[in-house]
């Protein structure tokens, strides 16, 4: 199961899947707002302009019935008692009772004399609207169903006066709604405040004389289609989601292929197979990078290998010929009965080739040495002067047999080192220069401190090395010339030894040479005070 | 039979080349590359001995241009033991392959069978009548008796009785059975082939006046 989770693709795909389906669900969700609200603008502005009308009407009414508007507080409504008799009058009928009449009462009671006040009562739902209020309110007839187009329910409109009491209402779905109180009032800002109320929506004027005016409509219709609408979008989201899905999953394929090769590529090499590289045609400008990095890794690798395997035969090769020698003179010594002299000449070829042997045996250990324990080096203090001077003196019995003179110049100088493996790169340097001079010859060691560097430069007067051998001089078994340095018993490591001690002190070392005249081996480590302490590091 | 031997180890050289004396052959010896080529394409030799790395001129190279004018068979001496390396040599036209360090009488062995397979001789021995000729021990025998040879006169019995029913002139004995090193009086041919005639009988081998000597079938 944690494979699953480790899985690269896998990762991307669920990812890739969730922003996606976030992003349309956003997307859908903030379109159908959209279109949603914009629906209700629409119908508020047409609900609004229905109110507006109305409340024209309204205040179109001429004063006294506004009057009366503004005095209907609270006042219950009860029939009026029918006006006395008047004797004068003589005769007239009166109106019948419960009639509304358009003739104001003379004398006192509520109302001032004056212009006859309207009177009215509250008015049933289900009574016939005539007269006035008609003309009054002159709404188109077919308002109520323009406003609700597509609409079962035709629109309607409530008007409450001040008091609460519903001065006018028509098509209302709820008969007799209470006035809403200002905080049961939808926010908005005045005279229009909207709501949904159920499949209603409806709009709230605040006519003349704190009158409040309703319009509405059912929007039964409109919110099926909106239901309509939502699923759409959320089908079309879907089939959108799972072609992304695909078209990811695709991309993730192609994007991870290469990555695929690479690694089946990298499965293919081990060790006896190095020479495959990735292959970096038509990849992608990261994925390159890395196979990049890869294929110089794996070359350096090959020619790490490489390199030891050419040491390896030599080494072998090195030690197979005076093993070589010796089996041969001793079998040739017993193939039948000889003379003492020859034995002693066969014995003394065989010591010659134990000699070379041993002295192999001894560079090649040396070389392990250096090569395996750099990170235990001896960091003590050095005095390179001593350390010279000693090895020096130890070769004076060879200097004097080749009838070399060996001059020395010797500063004080010290290194932060391997006292041992110094000795060695010098001594190793000097018995070189006193072999290749020519008797009668000169070999000089120079030691001197230059720019925070101990140099240390061993020139002789000797046969000179060609200049095409110079870039090879340091590497193992190389000789110049085979049959010379191997007739003394060279194993072509002396250099490569020399080469490797130097480095691991992070120091240099190279050759100049003149052929016929000499040559001049110089050394460069970086130099400290004599007078630092020294530190030994523990071994890792 | 005359050999060649090329090694740049002088000790090794010497112990080899005296060895292959001892066992009868004329060996002419060589340091280098260089002088081993002169050598090679000035004599006829019967049989090389050659080293693989030489200084001067390398033991493969020489044999690639041995090889676009001489059939002389080859046995290449080396310390590279890896079959890479053996192929190598093989394919470049050896004919044999010794790795060092060697045994000095497996090396005479394979001179030998390489001599042998160069003569079209299949078989270690060779009658003759009742001459029976073993090649392997060097040795001579009639109707079983063993007859005893010097050297010299084996060398120079070999050689005809591998080219029998074939001429073979004084010069071609001249070449093949003495080596550079050889000054001893005693190598005029006529005395050791009536040495041979007395030891093998006067028909042994034929004289043609003038031309050479031949042994028949």
């Amino acid at each position: 199961m944690s494979n699953w989770l480790r899985s690269l693709r896998l990762r991307l795909q669920v990812w890739h899947a969730l922003i996606l389906m976030l992003v349309i669900v956003g997307f859908g969700l903030v379109l159908y707002r959209q279109m949603v609200r914009a629906r209700w603008a629409d119908i508020d502005g047409q609900l609004l302009a229905a109110g507006r009308i109305l409340e024209g009407a309204l205040r179109a009414v001429p004063r006294a019935v506004l009057d009366s508007l503004a005095k209907d507080i609270g006042a219950p409504r009860r029939p009026l008692p029918p006006p006395p008799p008047r004797p004068r009058d003589g005769g007239q009928p009166l109106p019948p009772r419960g009639e509304p009449s358009d003739r104001g009462r003379p004398g006192g009671g509520f109302f001032p004399p004056g212009p006859r006040p309207l009177e009215w009562e509250r008015v049933p739902e289900d009574a016939p609207q005539r007269g006035d209020w008609e003309r009054l309110l002159a709404l188109p007839r077919s308002l109520p169903e323009t406003l609700a187009r597509g609409e079962d329910e035709p629109a309607y409109f409530i008007i409450w006066r001040r008091d609460g009491s519903i001065l006018r209402q028509v098509n209302s779905p709820l008969k007799n709604r209470e006035r809403p109180a200002p905080s049961d009032l939808p926010p908005g800002r005045p005279p229009l405040s909207s709501r949904q109320q159920g499949p209603y929506h409806e709009v709230f004027l605040r006519g003349p004389e704190d009158s409040l005016i309703c319009v509405g409509r059912s929007v039964r219709r409109e919110q099926a289609r909106f239901m309509h609408l939502a699923l759409q979008l959320t089908l079309a989201g879907a089939v959108i989601f799972a072609g992304g899905l695909l078209g990811g999953w695709w991309l993730s394929v192609r994007a991870i292929a290469p990555i695929k090769r690479m690694s089946e590529t990298a499965a293919k090499i081990n060790a006896t197979n190095l020479s495959q590289r990735m292959d970096l045609s038509g990849v992608d400008l990261e994925l390159e990078q890395l196979g990049v990095v890869l294929n110089t890794m794996l070359e350096r690798l090959d020619s790490a290998f490489a390199a030891q395997q050419r040491f390896t035969a030599d080494a072998s090769h090195e030690l197979r010929t005076p093993l070589a020698v010796m089996l041969s003179t001793i079998e040739l010594g017993l193939a039948k009965p000889r003379t003492p002299e020859e034995y002693r000449d066969q014995l003394f070829k065989c010591q010659r080739a134990a000699v070379r042997m041993r002295g192999l045996i001894d560079s090649l250990l040396t070389l392990a040495r250096v090569d395996h324990t750099p990170a235990q080096l001896l960091r003590e203090v050095v005095r390179l002067d001593a350390v010279a001077e000693e090895c020096i003196d130890a070769l004076e019995p060879l200097a004097q047999e080749r009838q070399v003179r060996l001059t020395t110049r010797l500063d004080a100088v010290a290194v932060a080192g391997d006292a041992g493996q110094l000795g060695q790169v010098v001594t190793n340097l000097v018995a070189n220069a006193i072999e290749y001079s020519h008797p009668q010859g000169e070999v000089t060691i120079e030691l001197r401190a230059v720019a925070g560097s101990a140099e240390l430069a061993v020139t002789d007067t000797g046969i000179g090395i060609p200049e095409p051998a110079l870039p090879h001089l340091f590497e193992r078994f190389f000789r110049v010339d085979a049959a010379r340095s191997r007739s003394r018993g060279g194993s072509g490591l002396g250099l490569a030894i020399c080469h490797r001690i130097v480095t691991a002190h992070g120091g240099t070392v190279e050759a100049k040479s003149t052929v016929g005249r000499g040559s001049t081996f110089t050394v460069r480590l970086p130099a400290v005070s004599p007078e630092a302490t020294s530190q030994a590091t523990a071994p890792a | 039979m005359r050999l060649l031997v090329v090694e740049d180890e002088g000790d090794l050289l010497d112990s080899i080349a005296q060895f292959l004396r001892e066992s009868g052959y004329a060996v002419d010896t060589a340091l280098d590359g260089k002088e081993g080529w002169i050598k090679a394409t000035s004599w006829d030799y019967d049989a090389l001995v050659l080293d693989w790395m030489l200084p001067g001129l390398d033991g493969i190279e020489l044999l690639r241009r041995l090889r676009e004018t001489k059939k002389t068979p080859v046995i290449l001496l080396t310390a590279r033991d890896a079959v890479d390396d053996r192929i190598h040599g093989l394919d470049r036209g050896a004919d044999d392959y010794l790795v060092k360090p060697f045994s000095l009488s497996e090396l005479a062995a394979r001179i030998r069978a390489l001599i042998r397979r160069a003569a079209g001789q299949a078989d270690s021995t060779l009658q003759l009548g009742s001459i029976t000729i073993d090649l392997a021990a060097k040795s001579v025998s009639d109707a079983g008796v063993t007859i005893p040879l010097t050297a010299r006169e084996y060398a120079l019995v070999e050689l005809l009785a591998l080219n029998r029913g074939k001429l073979v002139t004084r010069s071609m004995i001249y070449d093949h059975i003495f080596d550079e090193e050889d000054d001893s009086l005693s190598n005029l041919v006529e005395v050791h082939v009536s040495h041979i005639r007395k030891k093998l009988g006067r028909e042994f081998i034929e004289t043609r006046r003038g031309q050479g000597y031949i042994l028949n079938e």
